[in-house]
C-alpha cells in the first residue's frame, strides 16, 4: 500500500542514468525522484541540465540507467510514444516558424500532438493562447512578435493538450522583469495538479515557484530538496560586515553599503538569514569540487544540510 | 487521423506557397503570350502532339512543387523549431506521409491546367487529331514526382539549398533529353521530341508514353518509400516494396528505349509509299483533298489557299480537276523508310486512287518561323500545278522557278491568304538571294531567285484585284517561262530590278 502511494506520488524517476557525448560525460549516474508540483533545476552552464531535460522529454536516449516517467518507460518505442502524448516540452530558445501566425502555429502543434478533430484543436489553441495572454495577438505573424511574446508562444505550444508533465528549459531567459513575473504567474498556475520541471539560472524564480529544487553540476546531482533546505545549507555561513571579509568565498557590497559575505564567518560576525542563492553558491563554490560530505557522490540531501 | 489533418494543412500551404504560385503564374503568362502572339487563327494544333507539349510547360509548376514541399518538410528545422517539434506525439513517418500527400494538390492543379490547355487547343476551329490520355496524365505525374522528390530530399538533408540544386538536376535531365544526348531521352521527366519533326498520324507514332508513365510512377514510388523509410516507417514491408519499385523503375526505364517495332516500321513504310490506301478524300469545288482521316479537317485550311489561288486564275485556264494529297516522308525524322521521296510510288498511288498529279501537302501546317514554310510551300506547289495546266501530271519537276512564270506562281501563292503573304515576307527577311520553299522536310524544294521575289513583294503592296486583272489579261505571257522577269513586271504594273535577267542565267529552271 505504501509502495503504491509512493509510486503514485513519483511522477518522474531516474535511476543511475548516464549520458555521454563522445568522450564527454553529460550525465553521470543521475538518480532522481520527482512528484507533482514545480521542481526547479539549477546548475551552472554545462552542468547537464538541458541533457537531463532532453532525456526526460524523449529527445535523447540515455546510455545507462533506467527511467520511469508518468509510469512509462521512455526507452521502449511504445513507452516513448505514449509518453509523448502526455508531456509538454519547451526547449531552451526554441525557434519558431516566423511566417506562421501565433494561432496557426499552435494549431499546427495541436495536429502534431494528435488532436485530429479540427473543432477541438481550434478550441484548444484559443485556450492555450488565452492562458499565456496572447489572445489579442494570435493573428499576428510570429516574426512581428516581441521576444517575450515569442517565448509565450513557445510555452503555449508546450501546454497544448494539457500535458501531465511539463518540461521547461530556461523559459525566462531574455525576458524583462515584468515578463518574468508574468511567466512566474503562468508557471505557478500550470504547476497545480501536474508535474513541472523548470530549468533556470534564476534562483529567484526557484524561490518564488518551486516546491522542490535539484542542483546539477558536472553531470551529477549535488542537491535535491526544498528551496528552504537549499537556503539552509548556508545557515551560519553568511554574514554582514562593513568591509569585504578576506576569507570569504564570495562577497559583494549590498545596496545599503555593507558587504554580504559567504564562507566561514569570523568569530563574532553578524550572521544574516541565508537565501537559496547563498546555499547554491556555497554548494557549488564552497569546496572546489562541491563534495562537502566527502562521500564522493556530491549529492547533498536536506539531512546533510541540517 | 492526425496525419490526415496535417496533410490538409500542408496541402493548403503547398498551394499557397510563393514558389508554386509564381510557377503557376509564369505558366499562365507563357500560355497567354503564346496565345496572344499566335492568335486563334494562327494556330493549327495537331492534338496528338499538343498532348505532349503540355508536359514541358508543366515543368514550371513541378519546380514550384519541388521547392514548396522541400521547404515545408524542412520548415521546423530551418526555423530552429525542431527541438520543440521532435518530441510531439505524431510520429515522423506519419508527418512525412502528410507532406507527401500535400504533393497531390499541386499535381491536381497541374491536371486542371493540362485539361484547360488541351481543351483550348481542341476547341480551336483548326484543330485536328486526338490527344493521348497517357501523355496528358504524364505532366501532372511529373508535378507529383517533383513534390515527392522535395519531401524525400528534405528527409536526407534539411538544407534549404537542396531544393534549388534538385531543380538544376531536373533541368539538366530535361536539357539532355532535348539536346538528344545519347540514352538520356527518357531518363528525365519529359521525353522531348525534335521540334522540327512533322506531325504523324497517331497510329504511326513511336513514343513509349505508357512505359514512361509507369517509369515515372515507379520513380515516384521509390521517392515516397525512401522518404518514409528515412522517417522511421516500418522497415520490412517498406523495404520489400522499395526493392520492387526500384526494379520496376529500372525495367520500365530500359523498356522505354525499345527500338521501332517491326510491325510499326512496316505500317510506316506502307503509309509513306501508299498513303492513298489509308486516306479519306473530300471534294470541294474543283479540288479533291485526301488526307489521313484524323487530318481530314485540315482540308478546310488547304481549301482557303486553293480557293485564293484559283480565284485569280482566268476561268478558262482552271483546267481541273485538281487533287491535293497529304504525304509523309520520314527520312528526315531518323526513323524513316526511304532516303529519298518515293516519287514513283506516289505517282502510282495517285493513279490507283484516281488523283493523278496530286499536289503534295505535309502533315504540318502553319506560317510560324519553325514550321512555317508549310502553308506557303503548299500554295506555291499548288499554284505551280495550276499554272502548268493539263497534261503535266506526273511530269518530273525541277527545283527552280524562273522569270515570268516564277513571278506568277509566287504571286498567286502569296496573295492566296493574308498568312501566305506574311509568310513570304517573313521568309524573305530570313533568306539571302531568293527564297526556297520546302515540302516534307526539304524532300521537295522549289526556289525562286531574288529579282522575282522583289517583284512579287512589290506586287503584294499593290491592290490585289488590280494585279489580278492584269494577270488575267496577260495570262499566256505571264505563265510562259521564256517571258523575262522585266516584262512580267511591266505587264503587272511594277518595275523589275536592274539585274533581273542576269539572275536567271545559268540556272536550271523547272522543266515545263
Amino acid at each position: 500500500m505504501e509502495s503504491e502511494e509512493r509510486s503514485a506520488a513519483q511522477q518522474v524517476g531516474l535511476d543511475r542514468v548516464g549520458v555521454r557525448y563522445g568522450r564527454r560525460t553529460a550525465l553521470r549516474e543521475v538518480s532522481l525522484s520527482l512528484g507533482r508540483g514545480v521542481t526547479g533545476l539549477l546548475g551552472p552552464n554545462g552542468a547537464g541540465k538541458t541533457t537531463l531535460l532532453r532525456t526526460l522529454a524523449t529527445a535523447s536516449t540515455p546510455d545507462t540507467g533506467t527511467l520511469s516517467v508518468l509510469g512509462l518507460d521512455p526507452l521502449t518505442p511504445t513507452g516513448r510514444q505514449a509518453l509523448r502524448r502526455r508531456l509538454g516540452y519547451l526547449p531552451q530558445n526554441p525557434g519558431l516558424p516566423s511566417h506562421f501566425t501565433a494561432y496557426d502555429f499552435i494549431d499546427y502543434v495541436g495536429i502534431l500532438k494528435e488532436i485530429s478533430d479540427r473543432q477541438a484543436r481550434r478550441t484548444e489553441a484559443r485556450r492555450v493562447l488565452a492562458e499565456v495572454g496572447l489572445t489579442a495577438d494570435r493573428g499576428r505573424r510570429i516574426r512581428k512578435l516581441s521576444g517575450g511574446m515569442r517565448q509565450r508562444v513557445g510555452l503555449a505550444a508546450a501546454i497544448v493538450g494539457d500535458p501531465e508533465l511539463l518540461i521547461l528549459d530556461e523559459p525566462t531567459v531574455g525576458l524583462d522583469p515584468e515578463q518574468r513575473l508574468r511567466f512566474r504567474e503562468l508557471i505557478a498556475g500550470l504547476g497545480e495538479g501536474r508535474t513541472v520541471l523548470l530549468s533556470t539560472h534564476q534562483t529567484e524564480d526557484v524561490a518564488a515557484l518551486c516546491h522542490k529544487v535539484v542542483v546539477l553540476d558536472h553531470g551529477t546531482v549535488r542537491f535535491q530538496g526544498t528551496p528552504a533546505e537549499l537556503a539552509l545549507l548556508a545557515r551560519g555561513r553568511v554574514w554582514s560586515s562593513g568591509e569585504r571579509a578576506p576569507g570569504a568565498l564570495a562577497a559583494w557590497r549590498t545596496g545599503v553599503g555593507t558587504f554580504r559575505n559567504i564562507g566561514v564567518p569570523p568569530t563574532g560576525a553578524s550572521l544574516v538569514e541565508p537565501t537559496i542563492e547563498d546555499g547554491y553558491l556555497l554548494l557549488l563554490d564552497g569546496d572546489g569540487d562541491g563534495d562537502r560530505n566527502g562521500d564522493g557522490d556530491g549529492d547533498r540531501t536536506p539531512a546533510d544540510a541540517a | 487521423m492526425s496525419a490526415r489533418a496535417m496533410a490538409r494543412v500542408e496541402s493548403a500551404r503547398a498551394l499557397r506557397h510563393p514558389a508554386f504560385l509564381v510557377a503557376v503564374l509564369l505558366y499562365a503568362a507563357l500560355w497567354a503570350y503564346e496565345a496572344w502572339s499566335e492568335g486563334w487563327s494562327g494556330q493549327y494544333p495537331v492534338l496528338q502532339d499538343e498532348d505532349r507539349y503540355t508536359q514541358v510547360t508543366l515543368l514550371l509548376p513541378a519546380v514550384g512543387a519541388l521547392i514548396g514541399t522541400n521547404l515545408a518538410a524542412t520548415r521546423m528545422h530551418r526555423h530552429g523549431a525542431q527541438p520543440l517539434c521532435e518530441v510531439l506525439a505524431l510520429p515522423l513517418w506519419r508527418r512525412t506521409l502528410a507532406h507527401l500527400a500535400a504533393a497531390v494538390p499541386p499535381a491536381l492543379v497541374a491536371a486542371v491546367l493540362t485539361g484547360a490547355r488541351i481543351l483550348y487547343a481542341a476547341t480551336a476551329p483548326t484543330a485536328v487529331g486526338s490527344p493521348s490520355p497517357v501523355e496528358l496524365v504524364t505532366g501532372p505525374v511529373v508535378v507529383l514526382l517533383a513534390g515527392c522528390a522535395g519531401v524525400a530530399l528534405a528527409r536526407f538533408t534539411p538544407s534549404a539549398t537542396a531544393g534549388p540544386f534538385a531543380v538544376l538536376f531536373l533541368g539538366a535531365l530535361v536539357l539532355s533529353s532535348a539536346l538528344g544526348a545519347r540514352g538520356m531521352k527518357w531518363v528525365g521527366p519529359v521525353g522531348v521530341e525534335s521540334e522540327f519533326a512533322a506531325p504523324l498520324p497517331a497510329g504511326l507514332m513511336h513514343r513509349p508514353a505508357l512505359t514512361h508513365l509507369a517509369y515515372l510512377a515507379a520513380v515516384t514510388g521509390v521517392l515516397v518509400l525512401l522518404a518514409l523509410l528515412r522517417s522511421g516507417a516500418r522497415p520490412l514491408p517498406a523495404r520489400a516494396a522499395l526493392v520492387l519499385l526500384v526494379a520496376t523503375a529500372v525495367v520500365t526505364g530500359a523498356v522505354q528505349y525499345r527500338p521501332l517495332p517491326d510491325d510499326l516500321a512496316a505500317r510506316r513504310a506502307d503509309a509513306e509509299r501508299h498513303p492513298g490506301d489509308r486516306q479519306r478524300c473530300r471534294v470541294a469545288g474543283q479540288v479533291t483533298f485526301c488526307a489521313f482521316p484524323e487530318f481530314l479537317n485540315r482540308a478546310e485550311d488547304w481549301r482557303r489557299v486553293t480557293d485564293g489561288i484559283l480565284g485569280r486564275v482566268p476561268a478558262a485556264e482552271r483546267t481541273g480537276p485538281y487533287a491535293v494529297r497529304q504525304r509523309l516522308f520520314l527520312a528526315g525524322g531518323g526513323e524513316g523508310v526511304s532516303a529519298t521521296p518515293p516519287l514513283q510510288a506516289w505517282a502510282q498511288d495517285d493513279t490507283r486512287h484516281r488523283t493523278p498529279g496530286a499536289v503534295t501537302v505535309g502533315t504540318g501546317w502553319g506560317t510560324d518561323d519553325i514550321g512555317g514554310g508549310e502553308m506557303l510551300s503548299f500554295a506555291v506547289r499548288f499554284a505551280d500545278r495550276v499554272v502548268s495546266g493539263p497534261g503535266r501530271e506526273g511530269a518530273p519537276t525541277g527545283s527552280m522557278l524562273c522569270r515570268a512564270r516564277a513571278v506568277t506562281v509566287l504571286w498567286l501563292a502569296a496573295q492566296a491568304t493574308p498568312e501566305t503573304a506574311d509568310a513570304l515576307r517573313s521568309l524573305d527577311r530570313r533568306s539571302f538571294g531568293g527564297v526556297t520553299l520546302t515540302t516534307l522536310e526539304s524532300s521537295q524544294a522549289l526556289s525562286v531567285s531574288d529579282p522575282e521575289v522583289r517583284v512579287v513583294l512589290d506586287l503584294l503592296d499593290r491592290p490585289t484585284a488590280e494585279v489580278g486583272d492584269r494577270l488575267k489579261s496577260s495570262w499566256p505571257a505571264l505563265t510562259d517561262d521564256r517571258t523575262s522577269t522585266e516584262r512580267a513586271a511591266r505587264l503587272l504594273g511594277v518595275s523589275a530590278p536592274a539585274n533581273a535577267e542576269q539572275a536567271s542565267e545559268g540556272t536550271l529552271c523547272a522543266a515545263r
